[in-house]
This record gives C-alpha cells, sequence and structure tokens, in this order.
C-alpha cells in the first residue's frame, strides 16, 4: 500500500468526517460518512467549499487560497439542500503525499439537531472522543433542570403568596376580632364602674376591684392587638424620604420637653450638633422609636437629666453615614433579670402595679421592631438607681443634594417668627396650662407655670428664674388673677414686667377690673394663636422678638389660631353662651358647645374632631401624656362630684362637673361632656340640686367615649 | 440514583393516578419531599422507597411497580426528554442495545458519580437474542423488563421474553434475558 493511501487510512481511524480536496477546489475523496452525505458517487465533481456555506472562519471566503489561509481555525460549515453540516479543520497533508488540502472533522450536530427533522447520525458517527453527543445529553438535562427550577420557583412564589394572604386574613381578623372584643368590655368596665358607685364592702368591694383590674388589662391586651395588626401595615408602607437630622432630634426633644419640664427633669442633647448632610431613610420610623425612648425616659424619670444622644461613628461609607443614637435617663434603672424581657410587648422592667399606673411597655417592642425595620438593633444597658441607656446604630444614605426635605415639625416653625425669653402661665387648670405651654414653647418661649396666684406668686419671690411675661387666668379658686397681678407687680423688679390677662369672660367689668389690678390686655379663652402674638409684639421688649415678621406670615405658620384655639377651648366651652364682646365661638369651629341644647342622648359619645386637631398641633405624644393625665385626673374629680352631690356642697357640685365637663370636650367625649354641662347648669340654677344617680348615665357615655378615644389615639399613634 | 429518576416515577404516579395519589405516595414513602432536581444525585434509598410505596399504595407487587416505571421511562421520559440521543443510540432495538453502554458512559462526563448498567447482547439463532444486565445494584431486574418492553415498543418489534434467569455474583446483580424477536 502506498504511504499516502495509508496515512488516508489513518486519518479515517482518527475523523470522523475527512476529505481531500485538490489544488482546483474539487473533492475527490471522501471518508463513508462525508462521501456519503454529498453523495460523491453520483454527483459529479464536488466544489467542496462551495458545496457548503461556512460560518467559519468568519475571515474565510470560499477561495482555495483562503482556505490555505485559515489553517488550524475552526470551520463551521452547513448545507440547506443535504440537510447536513460539518464541523472541523483545514490541514495541508501534500507532504504525507495527500495533495491539495484535507478536511478533517466530525458533523455539526447542533446545527443538524436544529435544522433537519429527523438528524439521520447514529451515536457510531461520533468519535468517542467528540464531546457534541455528551454535550447533546447535557442540553437535555439541562433543559429539564431550568424547568425543574422554574417549577420550583413557582411554587414557592405561590407558596409566599399563600403564607402572606393567610398572614393578611390573620391580621384583619385579629383587628375585627379586637374591635369586636372592645365594645362589649367597655360595657362591662363602665358596668363595674358604675358598680363602684354602689357603697360595696368587704369581698363585694374586693372582687369588683380584681374585676376593674382585670377587664382594664384585657382592654390593653385588645389594644395591643390592634396595634400589632396595624404596626405591620405601618412598617411596610413607611417610606424612605429625606430628612434634616438635626430638625429631627430638635422635634423630638421639643415634643418631650412640656412633660419633662412638668416633672423638673433636664432635657439635653449630646453629640455634635449640625450634621453636614441631609439623610434619607424611614423618618417616620425613627421619629417614632426617638420619641418613644423620650417619653419613656420621663414617663419613669422622677429626677435628673435626659440625654438624647446622635453621632456619626467613623465609618467610610461612600453612600452615607452610621448614626449613633442614644437616650439615657437618670432614673430608677432596670433590674438585670428584666432587661432581657424588656422588650417584650406589656414589660417594662417595673413591678406590675406600677407598671398598671404608668402603661403598658407596648412602647418598647414596637420600637424593637421599628429599630430592626431600620436596620439596626436596639441595646439596653441600665443600672438600678442610677439609670438606663438605649443605644442603637442605623445606616443612613446621604440625601440627594436637590432632595426635597420631608420637613420636620421644628422645620415648618422655623420660617415663622421667633420669640425668646420667659413666661410664666399662670392657670388653676392642668390641661390648659400644658396645652398652652406647648404653644407659648413653639414660639420660642421658656415656659414656667403656676397652678395658682399663690403659686405664681412664689415662683417670682424665689427668683429661679427671670419672668419676661406674665399669662394669667382670671378665673381661679383662691387667690383671683386680679389679686395675684397686683401683689406681683407690688414686687420689686416686677413693675415693668407685662402681665396678660386669660379669660372667658372678656365683658366690660372684668376688662376695668384687670386694668384697675396692671394688667396690659385681656386675652379671651381660649387662647387664640394670633392674638397672643399681636399682644406679645405689642408688650414685649424688642429683644425678645426675633422677627417682626410674625404676623404676616400667620397664614404659613402650622399653628394656626383656630386649631389652638380648639385644643384649648374647651375649659370653658360650656360658659361661652355668657360671654359678651369678642366672642371666641365665632371664630372658632362650632366648637362642642355649640349643640349644648341637645339632649345627650342625642349626642355622639365620642367626637373624633377636637382630637385631629390636637394631634395636629401637639403631636400624638405630648397628646397621649394629656389624655393619660386627663384620665387620671378624673377618677378623682368625679369621685369629688359624687361625694359633692351626695352632700348637696353647691359649688364644688358647679366647680367639678365645669371642670371635667370642660376636659371632656377638649378630647372630644361629646355625650359625658354635656351631661356635665347640664349638671353644672341644674346646681348654677338655684333651684334643686342634681343627684347621683345622674351620673350613671355618664359613666356609661365616659366608658364608651374613652374607648374610642383610645382607639383613635393608637390609630393616630402609627400614622 | 439521580433526580431524573425519582422525577420520572412521580410524573409516572401523577399521569396515571392523579396528584393526589401521588402525594399518598410519597406520604407512605416517608420521603420529605419531592422537589427533585434531574442533575442531582439522590441516595438510592429514595428511589426504592418511592417504589415500595407506589406498590405497597396500588396494591400491587413491587416487581410489578419496577415494570411499570421501566416502560413508563422509555416511552415518557427518555422519548420526552432525550429523544434525540435515543434515536442517535440506533434505529432497531438490537442496535440500541448494543449502543447501550455507549450511551450510559457518555453520560458519565456530565453525571459525575453515577453508576450506570452494563448490558452485554448477543444474537442467537432464529431471532434468538441473550441480554445480559449488570448492576451494581439489586433487585432492578423488574425495571430492566419494563425498560426492555418499552424498548420493542418503541422500536414497534415484538419480542417475547422467554426466560429469565437470575445469575450467581458476588455483589449487585447480573440477570440474563433470554428473548425472541420479532
Ligand atoms: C437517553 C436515555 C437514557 C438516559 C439519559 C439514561 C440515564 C440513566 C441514569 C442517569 C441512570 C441513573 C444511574 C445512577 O444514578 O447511578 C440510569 C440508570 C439505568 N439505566 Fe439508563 N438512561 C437512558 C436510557 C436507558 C435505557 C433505554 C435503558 C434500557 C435498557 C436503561 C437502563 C438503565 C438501568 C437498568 C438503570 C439502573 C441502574 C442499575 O441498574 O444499576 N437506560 N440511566
Amino acid at each position: 500500500m502506498i504511504k499516502s493511501d495509508q496515512f488516508w487510512d489513518e486519518l479515517q481511524n482518527l475523523f470522523t468526517l475527512v476529505g481531500q480536496i485538490d489544488r482546483e477546489g474539487v473533492l475527490v475523496r471522501a471518508s463513508p460518512l462525508l462521501a456519503q452525505k454529498c453523495q460523491l458517487d453520483s454527483a459529479g465533481t464536488i466544489q467542496f467549499f462551495e458545496h457548503f456555506k461556512f460560518k467559519r472562519p468568519t475571515a474565510f471566503n470560499g477561495s482555495l487560497s483562503s482556505a490555505r489561509e485559515s489553517k488550524g481555525e475552526l470551520f463551521l460549515g452547513f448545507s440547506d439542500v443535504l440537510g447536513f453540516a460539518i464541523r472541523g479543520q483545514v490541514i495541508d497533508y501534500t507532504e504525507m503525499g495527500l495533495d491539495g488540502l484535507c478536511f478533517v472533522g466530525v458533523p455539526w450536530l447542533w446545527w443538524i439537531e436544529g435544522n433537519t427533522v429527523d438528524g439521520t447520525l447514529t451515536m457510531s458517527d461520533f468519535p468517542v472522543h467528540d464531546v457534541q453527543m455528551d454535550q447533546l445529553f447535557f442540553m437535555s438535562t439541562q433543559q429539564s433542570m431550568v424547568e425543574d427550577l422554574q417549577a420550583l420557583n413557582a411554587q414557592l412564589k405561590s407558596a409566599k403568596q399563600d403564607v402572606e394572604r393567610a398572614n393578611e386574613a390573620r391580621q384583619k381578623y385579629f383587628h375585627h376580632v379586637s374591635h369586636e372584643m372592645r365594645t362589649p368590655l367597655n360595657g362591662v368596665i363602665s358596668a363595674l364602674s358604675l358598680m363602684s358607685d354602689f357603697k360595696l364592702d368587704g369581698k363585694l368591694l374586693e372582687y369588683s376591684q380584681l374585676a376593674s383590674k382585670s377587664a382594664d388589662r384585657l382592654l390593653e391586651v385588645i389594644n395591643f392587638t390592634l396595634e400589632t395588626a396595624s404596626l405591620e401595615s405601618h412598617m411596610k408602607e413607611a417610606e424612605i424620604s429625606a430628612f434634616c437630622l438635626d430638625d429631627l432630634i430638635e422635634e423630638c426633644l421639643m415634643l418631650a420637653r412640656s412633660r419633662s419640664l412638668e416633672k423638673g427633669l433636664e432635657l439635653r442633647r449630646s453629640g455634635k450638633r449640625g450634621f453636614s448632610k441631609n439623610y434619607m431613610g424611614r423618618l417616620k420610623l425613627l421619629r417614632q422609636v426617638l420619641g418613644n425612648l423620650l417619653s419613656n425616659a420621663v414617663k419613669f424619670s422622677q429626677s435628673g437629666t435626659i440625654t438624647l444622644g446622635a453621632s456619626k461613628v467613623e465609618s467610610n461609607l461612600p453612600q452615607g453615614d452610621i448614626i449613633e443614637f442614644s437616650v439615657s435617663d437618670q432614673g430608677p434603672g432596670i433590674p438585670a433579670d428584666a432587661i432581657d424581657k424588656l422588650f417584650e410587648p406589656f414589660t417594662t422592667g417595673l413591678s406590675l402595679e406600677t407598671q398598671h399606673s404608668q402603661g403598658t411597655g407596648l412602647g418598647l417592642s414596637i420600637v424593637e421592631r421599628f429599630v430592626d425595620a431600620l436596620g439596626g438593633t436596639i441595646s439596653v444597658e441600665s443600672s438600678v438607681g442610677e439609670g438606663t441607656i438605649f443605644c442603637f446604630n442605623i445606616p443612613l444614605s446621604f440625601a440627594p443634594e436637590n432632595a426635597v426635605l420631608e420637613s420636620t415639625r421644628v422645620a415648618v416653625r422655623e420660617d415663622t417668627p421667633k420669640f425668646s425669653g420667659t413666661v410664666l402661665l399662670v392657670d388653676d387648670h392642668k390641661i390648659n396650662l400644658q396645652l398652652n405651654g406647648k404653644v407659648l414653647e413653639s414660639m420660642g418661649f421658656d415656659v414656667a407655670i403656676a397652678d395658682s396666684g399663690e403659686a405664681a406668686i412664689a415662683h417670682i419671690e424665689s427668683k429661679a428664674e427671670a419672668v419676661d411675661l406674665i399669662l394669667m387666668d382670671l378665673d381661679m379658686p383662691g387667690l383671683s388673677g386680679f389679686d395675684a397681678t397686683q401683689r406681683i407687680l407690688e414686687i420689686s423688679g416686677m413693675e415693668d414686667v407685662p402681665i396678660l390677662a386669660l379669660t372667658a369672660h372678656n365683658g366690660g367689668s372684668d376688662r376695668r377690673q384687670a386694668e384697675q389690678a396692671g394688667m396690659r390686655e385681656m386675652l379671651g379663652k381660649p387662647m387664640l394663636v394670633e392674638d397672643l402674638r399681636t399682644a406679645l409684639l405689642a408688650h414685649l421688649p424688642a429683644t425678645l422678638v426675633a422677627s417682626k415678621a410674625c404676623l404676616g406670615s400667620e397664614a404659613t405658620d402650622s399653628l394656626k389660631g383656630d386649631r389652638v384655639e380648639d385644643c384649648a377651648s374647651s375649659t370653658d366651652a360650656g360658659s361661652m353662651d355668657e360671654k359678651e364682646g369678642h366672642s371666641m365661638i365665632e371664630k372658632s369651629q362650632a366648637p362642642a358647645g355649640s349643640d349644648d341644647n341637645k339632649a345627650p342622648e342625642d349626642v355622639h359619645v365620642f367626637d373624633r374632631k377636637p382630637i385631629d386637631r390636637l394631634v395636629l398641633e401637639v403631636g400624638i405624644v405630648v397628646l397621649e401624656t394629656l389624655v393619660d393625665k386627663f384620665l387620671g385626673e378624673s377618677t378623682d374629680r368625679w369621685e369629688r362630684l359624687r361625694k359633692a352631690m351626695a352632700d348637696e356642697e353647691r359649688n364644688i357640685i358647679i366647680r367639678e362637673a365645669h371642670t371635667l365637663g370642660s376636659a371632656c370636650l377638649t378630647f372630644g367625649l361629646a355625650a359625658a361632656g354635656r351631661s356635665f354641662r347640664r349638671i353644672e347648669a341644674s346646681a348654677l340654677a338655684d333651684g334643686m340640686l342634681p343627684t347621683a344617680e345622674q351620673l350613671s348615665p355618664i359613666s356609661e357615655q365616659l366608658g364608651l367615649g374613652i374607648g374610642e378615644l383610645q382607639t383613635l389615639l393608637s390609630e393616630q399613634r402609627l400614622q | 440514583m439521580y433526580g431524573v429518576i425519582n422525577k420520572s416515577l412521580r410524573d409516572m404516579v401523577v399521569e396515571q393516578f392523579g396528584e393526589g395519589k401521588w402525594q399518598e405516595v410519597l406520604l407512605r414513602s416517608g420521603v420529605p419531599d419531592d422537589s427533585f432536581l434531574a442533575m442531582q444525585s439522590y441516595d438510592d434509598d429514595v428511589t426504592y422507597s418511592l417504589a415500595q410505596a407506589c406498590a405497597d399504595e396500588m396494591e400491587i407487587d413491587l416487581s410489578d411497580a419496577l415494570r411499570a416505571f421501566g416502560v413508563h421511562w422509555v416511552e415518557n421520559t427518555v422519548a420526552r426528554q432525550y429523544e434525540s440521543l435515543l434515536r442517535a443510540a440506533g434505529s432497531d432495538m438490537l442496535e440500541f442495545l448494543s449502543n447501550l453502554n455507549n450511551l450510559h458512559d457518555r453520560i458519565s462526563s456530565t453525571f459525575l458519580n453515577y453508576r450506570p448498567p452494563n448490558f452485554k447482547v448477543k444474537e442467537g439463532e432464529g431471532n434468538h437474542v441473550e441480554i445480559l444486565y449488570l448492576s451494581e445494584r439489586l433487585g432492578l431486574t423488574p425495571f430492566v423488563e419494563g425498560l426492555l418492553q418499552g424498548l420493542a415498543q418503541r422500536f414497534n418489534q415484538s419480542m417475547e421474553i422467554l426466560e429469565i434467569e437470575p445469575q450467581v455474583v458476588d455483589e449487585g446483580e447480573k440477570t440474563l434475558f433470554k428473548v425472541r424477536m420479532g
């Protein structure tokens, strides 16, 4: 056998497809499969490089010389006519005696698979070293693998949806059931409180107290359930917004200030002020967290300083900062064994008794979840008798240069005029003190308070702080506003301090008396912010007014007069009818007093409008402490009123009914407020005194009304 | 065995008796879940437990279940997913069987730790054929029986199994199938 033939046979052992192409480009010899596919026997001459269309090499142009240049490169050629494709390379075996060029390779499986119906190849058409067959198998399996994964994915997705749906349904159900439970429970609570009107003793008293306590606790639990349900959606919805961290901190401090002031606590900010950049984050959640921590600190501290800290943690994140927040107090501290459970709902680290009197520890479980949602973890350190510090770090990304900042409440006020100096607010009604105190604070004043004329004088004589202006209620038990004014003006150094009167009876005789006493101006009660501003501008030394632009900016002021008026209103809402001259009622949006004539039964137990306004004005955190306080005070007053009725003490009845009525109307307890007004009115008329029986329906109105009030508050807290 | 086998078993039950039945089989088998991935290797026990549970659930012998599975594997799974391979492996039963080792071998480059069977085909006189099946595993002879039947159907050939002779081996299983092709 000649050498070239031997070599040809060797090639055929090695490659499935072998073809010899002469110098004219004609296929002169081919291995069996190639010969069969190219019909080498029957056809005439076959121009090999024209017979197939070549996808590769890209530069190959079909000519023999081009083929020669592409030696060693991959050739991919196909023929639609033949339904066949080849994959291989061109080699020059001239020196082995094979003239021209040789093509060696295998069938191009992918093309054949994809372009022919029954790809008539068999396994033996692929030498074992050809991986195309393995690939084919791999591809088939891969395909089913992808399908498996897609199917699994779809299953997971639908399972997730099912879970979410179920969760949502559960939440809704909880919400619904809690709502449904609350109504009868309020009935129970009212009934129990009615029972306490009877003279119970011994075991009966003990049991009814136990029932009362349990019912209250149950109500808390139900409220908690309701809250968690809304919490879920709240967390989901809390949007990311751009804000100024300094403003946020100021806002939180401001909200906690009045309460801490009242308890004699100092409230401070630590850490460097003035963050150089604005941040992006879930502002609502952060505000709630800081607010809750601060209000807890205030709630549980009896003395000392409460500090809110915020500082950058060293990090070189390109897109933001890590901020460490801390809230510390010098309160009673939390025992070590209570710390672990601190973030569980209803745990405050205090005994059940104390806890009960101070509200549940729901706040901290919310705080923990919110901090978690903000991307941090909250930690707490505490030692009994020394105080507690809560800390958390969260990442905040930088707000883009031109981002529109979410205005914090402080920021809104920023463009309204600022006053400075100290105002002494004198009023026997605590809630009025708080509300008006807040209004004054928001204007920039430091506020001192006194709940009677005597206390006001004592405060001034103590010389604890310089007072720049006094707002004096005229209608106080003990020393009247007129007398107190006269005595204050006699104190040396106080001669020139402006004293403004606050009164619901803005009539002529009061006015004359006030002028005689040395008061500069009369302001109506409820206090209108516009009037107050005008008066302040008129009577305060110019140095204490930062901007005189205030009169013009009222329209944009977040503390709109009519709103404040309504919040502060109700103390005297009932006596408005008697007012002459400039009546507040015309300016206010018909406060509760306007349907005074309606029978109490026709009035809703609860009217949400006053609360909505208060939320806008003082914020939910302050409002809640006010409501807490109101509820606490009302129990005592209720007791006094009942006793006065039993003892037929007309004056006390008038006073207590009046105060209770006002307070109820302030907080939207419309029906109860109205009923107290009626009692007041009938006591004022000289006839028969109202009797204790009249209290029963009020108790029920109160119970239902307070229930609704609390629901609304918990809803508002989450908004 | 690889997930592709377990999946095929599941498909057989689901196609013939519905998803509910499969869930019962699954429960009975004690196999925790049926999200098999074709290219993942599972413990042989999974396949055995599933096959046994099938048999129990249908109240048939394990061997009948395996036989049915053999037919299903060729007619459905292989035909659907590996049609091109099947085509490439032969155009009649005997050609296919003689290529089967080659086919399983080639898969080795994809399925790394799999233990394929081995088949030896000997053509005798008068359409008689001896097929020797060798496996590292035990108890799959009925499965092979089903596979052979499935193949005959696939190639439109009639085939009669004359004898099934278990052979003595130290490990695994060795069975001689004596068949007559039509
Ligand atoms: C393209 C089609 C086929 C593919 C992709 C394929 C693939 C496989 C795979 C992945 C296994 C599992 C081995 C392990 O996990 O260790 C297997 C086992 C097996 N295959 Fe195939 N196979 C095919 C066709 C066939 C056919 C037609 C037969 C028929 C005779 C067959 C007979 C078997 C047997 C009997 C086993 C069980 C293993 C044993 O006995 O130990 N296969 N095959």
